[in-house]
C-alpha cells in the first residue's frame, strides 16, 4: 500500500538535510515549526548537536493561533529580537509542514528580516514531506549563490589555462581526475553531511583520499571552515560532488565561475569487503555464474562502490538502487529508484543477487534472502547510529 | 551572586520585558526570585512567555517543545494499553525520531507509519487510505492488536481533520479498536495540550461497568509509582483492596477493569481532563494529590486526604523517617549549593522551595514559569531571594556556561541542569518509575547523599559553540575540569 511502512521508519526529511549543511556555519538557523521538527533535528538527526557542539538552532515556536491568524509579523519580531542577542553571521529560515500548509512566504519573511537586522537572511523552502537530499540540494545552491565571492579575472584565466578542455568541459570522471596535478591545489567538497557519512572516521578517510590525489587545500562546505569556506568557494580548482543533491550547486559554480566538478565518493569500500566479495565471485565462477551485486545507498556512493567493485572484481555485475534522488545521466539500465517497501523486496526477489550492500535495517524487508548481506549503514535511512557506524567501527 | 554587568543590564530593563543590555555580551538572561516576585504574577517577563521569543533547542526543550521526543511523550504514552500498536499518519519528518523508541524491546513492532505526500496535503486523500492501512496492518501482524492508536500531527490540526470519524471508519473496516491521539505541538499551550489529550484518549476506551467498592485507579503516569511508595499501604489501610494503574495492566482485559473503580486518584494535573471525563462518563469521582518534596506539605495533604476518605491516614512513621533522612543529609553536607532543572519528575519551583527550606542553597532553577506555578516563586523569595530563574527555552541560553566568574553548584537535579553543569555530580531524577510522597523524598535525599559523596564528574564536558566564541568555550571547559 502506498505510503504504508511496516518495517522501515521515515527517512531523514528535507529540513534535516538543510540544517545539516547550515549547522556549522555560525548563523542563526530558525526552523519555522511548532517545535516537533526542531526536536527531531536537534534530538535525533544532528549528531553534532548531541555529541559535540550546540549550534544556534531555534524553533519559531509557532502556535495554532499564529497559523490561523497568519501572524508573520510576530515571527519577524521574534527573529529581530533574537538577532540582537545572538551573535550570528546570517539568519536562515528553514520551512516545515506548518508553513507549507498555511502558505507562508518564507523568502519574503527573510527579506523583511534582512532589512530590519542588516544580516544576510535567506529561506530554505523545506516542507517535511520530501527527503533530506532535497534540503541539501536547495541549501548548497542557496549558500553558494549568496556567499561565494568573486575571484579576480586573472585567477579565472589561469584556472582556464591550467586544465584541458577549457572552462566549458564538465569533468565527470570516476577514477583519476583529468586535471593535471599542478592545478589541483584546492578542492571544494559539496555534499558532506552526517546524514550520509555519519562517522568522523569516514570524513578523515575522505580528506586522506583527497590529499593522496594531490589536493593541498580541502574545503568541506557546510562541514567545517564555517561561512568563510563558502565565501572562498569560487577560488577552488575543482568541486567534488558527493551526492546527487550537490550537482545543482556544482553546476552553478561551473556556470558562474568556470569551476569543473566531479561526481564521486573517493573513499574505498575497504579491503575486507572487497576480499569477501572476491571470494563469493570465485565461488560463483566455479559454477559458471557471474556474481550479481545490489548496492543501496545514495546514488553517488552506490555508483562509486560499483566502479570500485567492477575494477577490482572482474565479472561482477553491480546494480545500484536508492531511496533518494537519482540523476538520470548517472543511471545505468537496471538501476532502481525505490519508493515503497515492496519496491525493495520485489527488486531483491527478482534480481538473483549473490550479495547485497545496504543498511542492515533493509534486511528485515527480505527475510528469505539467501545471499550474502554486507552491512553498509546509512543514517538517513535507518536513523540507527550503531548500525550506521557498524562497518566504520570494524574498519 | 550576579555580576555587575548583569545587574546593570537587568536594572536598565523595564519590568515585564526581557533584559537586553547584556545581549551581545553573550550572557544568558535570568531574573532573581525576588525580582520576579516584585513584578508579580500579572507581569511575568517576556523571557518566560514562550510565545514572545524563539525557542532554544536545549535538552529540556526537546522534551518540552516536541511532544513526541523524549520520556513519555505522545508516542510512548499512546502505547500505554497492552498489546496496542500505533499508526503515525503524518509527513515523514514527524515520525523520524521514532526509530529511537522502536529500538526499545517493549516497542519493537509497535510503531507503523502512513506517510503523507504533497498531494495528500492538498487533497486530504490520505484520510481515505487510513482505514485500509489499519486493516492491512492488523491483518499483517502475527497477533491481532488490542488497539490501533492513530497518531496525528500538526498538519491535520491545520487541516481540521475529524479524526474521531476516521477512527470509526477504520474500526468498522478492520474490526479492531481504533482511537486517535494528537501530537499537535501547535496546541502545546492550548486548552488541551497533547499530553492532556492522549490521556483522555486512552481512558475514553473504558466502558461503563458496575463500580466495585474498595477499588481505586491511580491516574496520571504511564509508569508505576515506586514500589515502596506509602500511598499503596495507606489506601489498603483505608479499606481499598484493588489499586490499579494503567502501567501495571498486563492485558487489555485487565485495563478494562479500571472502569470498575469506585474513585480515581489524579496524581498529575495533566490527567485532570481525563479524570473529569471519567467522572462524567463512568460516574467515578476523583481526588487530586500533588507531588511535593517538602514532608510538611506531604503530611498535610495526607491528613486532608484521610478526612476525604472518612478516616485518618497514620503517616507519622514515614513523616518522621523523611525528616530524619533530610536532617542526616543536611548534617553531612551543610549549605551545599544546588542547580535544579525542569527535565525531571517534579515541579522545579516546588522542589527549589523545599530544598531551600531544608538548608540547601538554591543557586538557580531552569523552569517554565506560568501563572499556575508562580506562587512557588513567592514562597521561594522568602527563603532564597537571590536564586536565579532561567527559562530553558530562551535563545540566550545558548550562551549558558560562557560567563566569567559564574558560580558553580555542588550538584544538579534534572537532566537539563546536568547538561548545563556537566562537571558536577548530577541526579537526573527523570526515570520512568515515578517518585511520590515520603518514599519519593527519601529516595531523592538518598540520591543527593550519593551524588555529594561522588568525587568524579557525572558526565563529560560539553559546551555550547555554534555562534559562540570557541576560545571562551575552551577556556571555560578548562576552568571546569
Amino acid at each position: 500500500m502506498k505510503g504504508l511502512r511496516k518495517v522501515l521508519t521515515p527517512f531523514a526529511p528535507d529540513q534535516s538535510g538543510a540544517v545539516s549543511v547550515l549547522y556549522a556555519l555560525g548563523g542563526m538557523v530558525v526552523i519555522v515549526d511548532a517545535g516537533g521538527c526542531a526536536g527531531n533535528i536537534c534530538g535525533f538527526d544532528e549528531p553534532r548537536w548531541q555529541e559535540q557542539e550546540v549550534g544556534a538552532i531555534f524553533s519559531a515556536g509557532l502556535r495554532d493561533m499564529d497559523a490561523i491568524l497568519g501572524r508573520d509579523d510576530l515571527l519577524v519580531r521574534k527573529l529581530v529580537s533574537a538577532s540582537g542577542r545572538i551573535r550570528c553571521s546570517f539568519i536562515a529560515l528553514v520551512g516545515t509542514p506548518v508553513p507549507a500548509v498555511i502558505g507562508t512566504d518564507l523568502p519574503a519573511l527573510a527579506r523583511m528580516v534582512e532589512k530590519k537586522t542588516g544580516l544576510p537572511s535567506f529561506a530554505v523552502s523545506c516542507n517535511g514531506l520530501r527527503t533530506y537530499d532535497y534540503g541539501l540540494e536547495e541549501t548548497y545552491a542557496t549558500l553558494l549563490k549568496r556567499f561565494a565571492e568573486k575571484v579576480p579575472e586573472m585567477e579565472l584565466k589561469e584556472r582556464e589555462l591550467s586544465r584541458p578542455g577549457g572552462a566549458n568541459a564538465v569533468c565527470e570522471t570516476r577514477g583519476e581526475s583529468e586535471l593535471p596535478p599542478h592545478s589541483r591545489r584546492a578542492v571544494g567538497v559539496i555534499g558532506l553531511t552526517p546524514l550520509d557519512f555519519f562517522d568522523a572516521a569516514e570524513v578523515r578517510r575522505l580528506t586522506s583520499a583527497l590529499r593522496a590525489e594531490g589536493f593541498e587545500e580541502i574545503l568541506l562546505y557546510g562541514y567545517e571552515g564555517g561561512l568563510e569556506a563558502i565565501r572562498r568557494s569560487a577560488s577552488v580548482s575543482l568541486n567534488l560532488v558527493l551526492s546527487p543533491a550537490g550537482v545543482k550547486a556544482a553546476q552553478y559554480m561551473e556556470k558562474t565561475y568556470g569551476i569543473p566538478y566531479e561526481i564521486r565518493w573517493p573513499v574505498s569500500l575497504g579491503r575486507e569487503t572487497l576480499e569477501r566479495l572476491a571470494r563469493i565471485s570465485l565461488e560463483k565462477a566455479e559454477k559458471g555464474q557471474n556474481l550479481r551485486i545490489l548496492a543501496v545507498h545514495q546514488q553517488t556512493v552506490a555508483d562509486s562502490w560499483r566502479a570500485e567493485i567492477e575494477r577490482e572484481i572482474p565479472g561482477a555485475e553491480v546494480t545500484t538502487a536508492s531511496w533518494f534522488m537519482m540523476n538520470a545521466s548517472e543511471k545505468r539500465p537496471g538501476d532502481r529508484a525505490l519508493r515503497e517497501e515492496e519496491d525493495f523486496s520485489s527488486l531483491v526477489s527478482s534480481g538473483d543477487f549473490g550479495a547485497i550492500l545496504a543498511d542492515p535495517l533493509l534486511r528485515e524487508l527480505v527475510p528469505g534472502y539467501q545471499g550474502v548481506w554486507i552491512d553498509e549503514g546509512h543514517f538517513a535511512v535507518s536513523g540507527q547510529r550503531v548500525r550506521a557506524g557498524y562497518r566504520k567501527a570494524l574498519s | 551572586m550576579r555580576t555587575e554587568m548583569e545587574s546593570v543590564s537587568l536594572k536598565s530593563c523595564p519590568p515585564g520585558a526581557a533584559p537586553t543590555g547584556s545581549a551581545m555580551e553573550r550572557v544568558p538572561v535570568w531574573y532573581s526570585a525576588r525580582e520576579l516576585s516584585d513584578l508579580g504574577v500579572e507581569r511575568i517577563p517576556d523571557l518566560f512567555q514562550l510565545s514572545k521569543h524563539l525557542i532554544f533547542s536545549s535538552p529540556a526543550t526537546l522534551a518540552f517543545n516536541s511532544p513526541g521526543a523524549e520520556g513519555f511523550g505522545v508516542k510512548r504514552a499512546g502505547l500505554a494499553i497492552p498489546d496496542s500498536v500505533m499508526l503515525i499518519v503524518s509527513p515523514g519528518c514527524c515520525g523520524r525520531n521514532t526509530s529511537e523508541i522502536s529500538e526499545m524491546p517493549q516497542y519493537r513492532q509497535r510503531f507503523f507509519y502512513l506517510e503523507m505526500d504533497e498531494t495528500d496535503l492538498v487533497t486530504g486523500r490520505h484520510l481515505k487510505a487510513v482505514p485500509e492501512a489499519v486493516k492491512e496492518l492488523a491483518e499483517s501482524l502475527p497477533q491481532k492488536p488490542s488497539l490501533v492508536m492513530i497518531c496525528a500531527t500538526c498538519v491535520d490540526a491545520l487541516l481540521g481533520t475529524d479524526w474521531d470519524r476516521v477512527a470509526r471508519k477504520a474500526e468498522e473496516l478492520s474490526g479492531v479498536r481504533v482511537r486517535p491521539c494528537y501530537m499537535y505541538a501547535l496546541t502545546r499551550e492550548g486548552r488541551k495540550p497533547p499530553m492532556v489529550h492522549v490521556r483522555e484518549s486512552l481512558y475514553s476506551l473504558l466502558e461503563k461497568r458496575k463500580r466495585e467498592r474498595g477499588s481505586v485507579n491511580l491516574l496520571g503516569f504511564f509508569a508505576p509509582l515506586m514500589e515502596d511508595c506509602e500511598l499503596y499501604r495507606y489506601l489498603r489501610e483505608a479499606g481499598v483492596s484493588r489499586i490499579r494503574e494503567i502501567s501495571r495492566c498486563r492485558s487489555y482485559e485487565e485495563f478494562e477493569t479500571m472502569a470498575e473503580a469506585n474513585f480515581n486518584l489524579c496524581l498529575n494535573p495533566e490527567c485532570r481532563a481525563a479524570a473529569d471525563m471519567l467522572s462524567e462518563r463512568l460516574s467515578q469521582p476523583y481526588v487530586e494529590l500533588v507531588r511535593f518534596t517538602d514532608p510538611e506539605r506531604i503530611h498535610r495533604q495526607y491528613q486532608a486526604f484521610g478526612k476525604a476518605l472518612g478516616g485518618e491516614i497514620r503517616d507519622l512513621e514515614e513523616y518522621e523517617a523523611s525528616k530524619s533522612e533530610i536532617q542526616e543529609v543536611m548534617e553531612a553536607f551543610p549549605g551545599r549549593c544546588v542547580s535544579i532543572g525542569e527535565s525531571m519528575n517534579g515541579d522545579p519551583f516546588e522542589m527549589a522551595q523545599a530544598l531551600a527550606l531544608s538548608g540547601f542553597q538554591v543557586l538557580e532553577v531552569f523552569g517554565s514559569l506560568t501563572a499556575e506555578n508562580f506562587h512557588w516563586i513567592e514562597r521561594l523569595t522568602k527563603i532564597s531571594p537571590d536564586t536565579r530563574i532561567y527559562c530553558n527555552q530562551e535563545p540566550t541560553m545558548l550562551y549558558f556556561g560562557l560567563e566569567e566568574g559564574r558560580p558553580i553548584p555542588d550538584f544538579t537535579i534534572g537532566k537539563d541542569a546536568c547538561f548545563y553543569h556537566p562537571a558536577v555530580p548530577s541526579i537526573p531524577w527523570n526515570e520512568d518509575i515515578q517518585p511520590f510522597g515520603y518514599a519519593g523524598v527519601r529516595e531523592l535525599y538518598r540520591r543527593i547523599r550519593s551524588a555529594l559523596s561522588q568525587k568524579e564528574p557525572s558526565a563529560p564536558g560539553r559546551m555550547p559553540t555554534g555562534a559562540c566564541d570557541w576560545t571562551a568555550a575552551i577556556k571555560h571547559r578548562r576552568t571546569q575540569s
